[in-house]
């Protein structure tokens, strides 16, 4: 098979669930020019989507990131890094109003607050509700995305992999590899950057309840590509019942 | 006891036939299974259902004389043929319920060439799997079709056709539905 088309950008972001498109968002608002491929249509396949709807930042009048962090740490039985913990706590609430800048609604109180549930393991009320729940989340970023002149957004393209350039030794991520599952055709894209924002992979196991895209793939072709990964034995379920 | 779905089964000889449903054996209450040929003369047959169901040995090997199967109609279209295909006819044996995502994988693993979507969150909620079952607009990972039964699947009228029963969801078309964009 050849490559028979050569796209170039500043940033490419592979996945456009979540965390991909908002560092599309986020890229583009540093002026760079940006491409997102999905392996499915955007806003109609990923993790995301299956996702309820919940989001914790410490809003509450007796809360603080510091509470925040310590219920994570604790909770996680000192299991979770810390420095990612500490971002987590830090920057939650800002995320929080960057997403309803970009048109994502959170159920409020009468009075115009965050309405706050305390779920297991908050010490204070800190969960917060997205409308239309991970649909809601992924379809308003979407939908900033498409709006965005910067951002490309390639859907029904499948990544085979990244590809490295410079001398031995000194390798970086150029790009990456990939087919467009619309055409067929096998398409380079060179990049100054590449964010993967892929998601998990659920489906090493025989029995789980994420949806069928969760194959890891992205995660694999970091591997590839040299990149160190960690904590892979955290595999997210959120499960609602055994048999 | 294991359900009789009425429909269509295989006999291990080959022959197929058609199951009319279960039925009880007025003096005895023994359960029955009532059946038709599909060949010769189309005869009408009762069975016991326990004999119904249970496996025969052929070639050393376990096999269920009657295996219940499911029958696909599948639209064929090649990409940039604008409404231009064609039926073809796909059969896959099964004792449980299949979703209509499940049958179409079948489909692809019964013929490399023939494209669906993958993507699937068994939920009905993303929306990818969007096909027509029996000429309704479907989720088709959330809709089942039992044993025996025979299923026709399209592709979804809302967007332009790729290929088979794939579309495009970046191209509504207008049928002067609202279609949601994600």
């Amino acid at each position: 098979m050849k490559i028979t088309q050569t796209l170039e950008t500043d940033v490419l972001v592979i996945g456009a669930g979540g965390a991909g498109l908002r560092a599309a968002l986020a890229a583009a608002e540093s002026d760079a020019a940006v491409i997102v491929t999905n392996k499915g249509p955007v806003g109609k396949s990923g993790i995301t989507l299956t996702a309820a709807g919940g989001m914790q930042a410490p809003f509450h009048g007796e809360d603080s990131s510091e509470h925040y962090f310590q219920d994570t740490i604790t909770c996680g039985y000192h299991l979770g890094d810390q420095n990612l913990a500490q971002a987590l706590a830090e920057d939650a609430c800002a995320r929080v109003l960057d997403l309803e800048r970009y048109g994502v609604q959170f159920n409020r109180n009468g009075d115009g607050s965050f309405a706050l549930g305390q779920f297991p393991g908050q010490s204070r009320p800190r969960n917060l509700v997205i409308r239309g729940g991970g649909i809601g989340l992924v379809s308003s970023l979407a939908r900033r995305c498409r709006e965005n002149t910067a951002i490309t957004l390639l859907e029904d393209f499948f990544v085979t992999g990244l590809v490295t350039a410079g001398r031995t030794g000194e390798r970086q991520v150029a790009g990456a590899l990939g087919l467009n599952l619309k055409t067929g055709v096998l398409t380079l894209i060179k990049a100054k950057a590449v964010v993967m924002a892929t998601g998990g992979c659920q489906w090493l196991w025989q029995v789980t309840d994420c949806p069928a895209d969760a194959t890891g793939d992205g995660v694999m072709y970091a591997y590839r590509a040299g990149a160190e990964l960690v904590d892979m034995e955290m595999m997210l379920y959120c499960v609602a019942a055994f048999s | 006891m294991e359900t009789i779905y009425p429909g269509r089964y295989r006999h291990y000889k080959g022959n197929y036939y058609e199951v009319i449903g279960e039925a009880a054996h007025s003096e005895t209450m023994e359960s029955l299974v009532v059946y038709r040929a599909l060949y010769g003369a189309y005869g009408l047959w009762v069975r016991p259902k326990a004999m119904f169901l249970e496996a025969v040995v052929v070639g050393g090997r376990a096999v269920l004389r009657f295996e219940p199967v499911i029958s696909i109609e599948v639209w064929r279209a090649e990409a940039g043929q604008n409404g231009e295909g064609y039926f073809q006819q796909f059969e896959v044996p099964s004792r449980e319920p299949l979703s209509v995502m499940t049958l179409l994988a079948k489909v692809h693993e019964l013929d490399a060439g023939f494209a669906c979507r993958t993507s699937t969150c068994f939920k009905g909620k993303c929306g990818s799997c969007l096909v027509k079952v029996d000429g309704q607009e479907t989720f088709g990972c959330v809709k089942l079709i039992n044993p025996g039964a025979k299923v026709v699947i399209e592709p979804s009228a809302k967007f332009k056709l790729i290929r088979d029963v794939v579309v495009d969801f970046s191209q509504p078309l207008n049928t002067g539905e609202e279609v949601e964009q994600r």
